[in-house]
């Protein structure tokens, strides 16, 4: 039988993060149990104040195999192009508004979410969760 | 007993990288998937020596071993570069340096193929690969055979063939296929064989035994092309349900022989 197991994703140390206008912030490494088999991230954002039309909030996810070129320790892609884009929030105009996606990611070594505000005027409070399949 | 990680260095002549001169194209050294492998994923970094907007491609080379006889261990036969499915690139316009994670098929055996589009810098690259593998997965090969047990089939004209009936292990829970084409003239750039999957699950209606799709309805699992590379080797994912049959549909200027084998991962 599968078994589930729930994960914070941290920004140093801290379960949320604001993100302001225009920056991107990344998050702690996550590891991923041995025995996953699958996985999900559950994104939540939360505005700190009243978007424009057509702003928008992405999460990527940055895994990890480990080190490809025996040069340093686990690697992570670099920019969000080789990233893989997991979601694009859409922040309509509403005040203080939460929005939340869920996606699959693949549960390989680790990863890091990346979270890319592209408002030009809104800071986003922004925190996530992963949870495991675990395959005995 | 449970699932593990594990993972696997791809070798470039015994290195863990290599620098692709400018516009060079190459493979890794081969590499073996475990038998208990039941999900794998590929992380894929390259480094271009200069700034420039181009990218460099990875292809997966997979293999189920040897498509039309026994040695697999000694003599596995992998696509070419031009029959391997794109894994993804690495775009440096938006920096020299990046590097990815995508699934990958678990096969047999493998190799990763690169491509430095530059044709002025070097792309150093490196591969790694992270197996999931749970001691109650093992593999098995199932030999396709033609027109009543032959491992090979020689075929010519317009017109398609095929297979016999094969049948999955009940625990099977992923299959992938291994295709094959020789040309035993000069090949020419339509001389290439289209290959379909026919699966069953079995009678649908209770009238008869297992039915199977015809040609127009079963998928399409790959082409080979002997104009490419000649022998021309393909390797494809398929869904195991009871059993099924291959269709090739051929168009060669002249006569080709045909061939195909079966990886399934059995649970236990």
């Amino acid at each position: 039988m599968l078994e589930i197991l729930e994960r914070q994703i941290t920004w140093s140390s801290a379960d949320s993060i604001y993100v302001s206008a225009g920056s991107t912030s990344t998050s702690d490494v996550v590891t991923f149990s041995s025995n996953a088999i699958k996985a999900h991230l559950q994104v939540k954002v939360a505005s700190a104040g009243s978007y424009n039309s057509y702003d928008t909030v992405q999460a990527f996810f940055f895994p990890s195999c480990g080190d490809p070129d025996g040069a340093s320790s686990n690697e992570y892609p670099y920019s969000i192009v080789c990233g893989k884009r997991l979601s694009t929030i859409r922040m309509v105009y509403i005040a203080s508004q939460v929005l939340q996606t869920v996606s699959p990611i693949v549960p390989v070594v680790s990863g890091k979410l990346v979270i890319f505000n592209r408002s030009a005027s809104t800071s986003v409070l922004a925190s996530a969760c992963i949870l495991e399949k675990l395959m005995p | 007993m449970q699932l593990t990680s594990e993972e696997l260095q791809v070798l470039f002549s015994g290195g863990v990288y290599t620098v692709m001169g400018s516009g060079a194209v190459g493979f890794s050294d081969e590499f073996a998937f475990h038998d208990d492998t039941i999900a794998a994923y590929a992380h894929c970094k390259a480094a271009l020596s200069g700034a420039e907007a181009e990218y460099t491609n990875f292809k997966a080379s997979l293999s189920i071993g040897d498509p039309d006889g026994s040695s697999d261990v000694a003599s596995p036969e992998f696509p070419s570069f031009s029959h391997s499915p794109l894994l993804g690139m690495v775009q440096h316009t938006y920096g020299q340096t990046d590097q990815f994670v995508v699934p990958i098929p678990v096969a047999y055996k493998g190799r990763i193929g690169v491509q430095n589009h530059s044709s002025t810098y070097t792309s150093s690259v490196g591969i790694c690969i992270i197996e999931k593998r749970h001691p109650r997965v093992s593999q098995n090969k199932i030999e396709v055979t033609w027109n009543g047990g032959s491992r090979s089939y020689l075929v010519s004209g317009n017109t398609s063939s095929t297979s016999d009936a094969f049948t999955f292990s009940d625990n099977a829970i992923a299959a992938f296929v291994g295709l094959k084409v020789s040309n035993g003239g000069t090949p020419v750039a339509a001389d290439y064989v289209d290959f379909y999957y026919a699966p069953t699950l079995g009678d649908p209606d209770g009238s008869s035994t297992a039915e199977y799709p015809a040609w127009a309805h079963a998928a399409w699992v790959g082409r080979c092309s002997t104009y490419a590379s000649n022998p021309g080797v393909v390797f494809a994912v398929i869904t195991p349900g009871i059993g099924g049959r291959l269709i090739a549909v051929y168009n060669p200027s002249q006569a080709v022989t045909i061939s195909a084998s079966i990886r399934e991962k059995v649970l236990s």
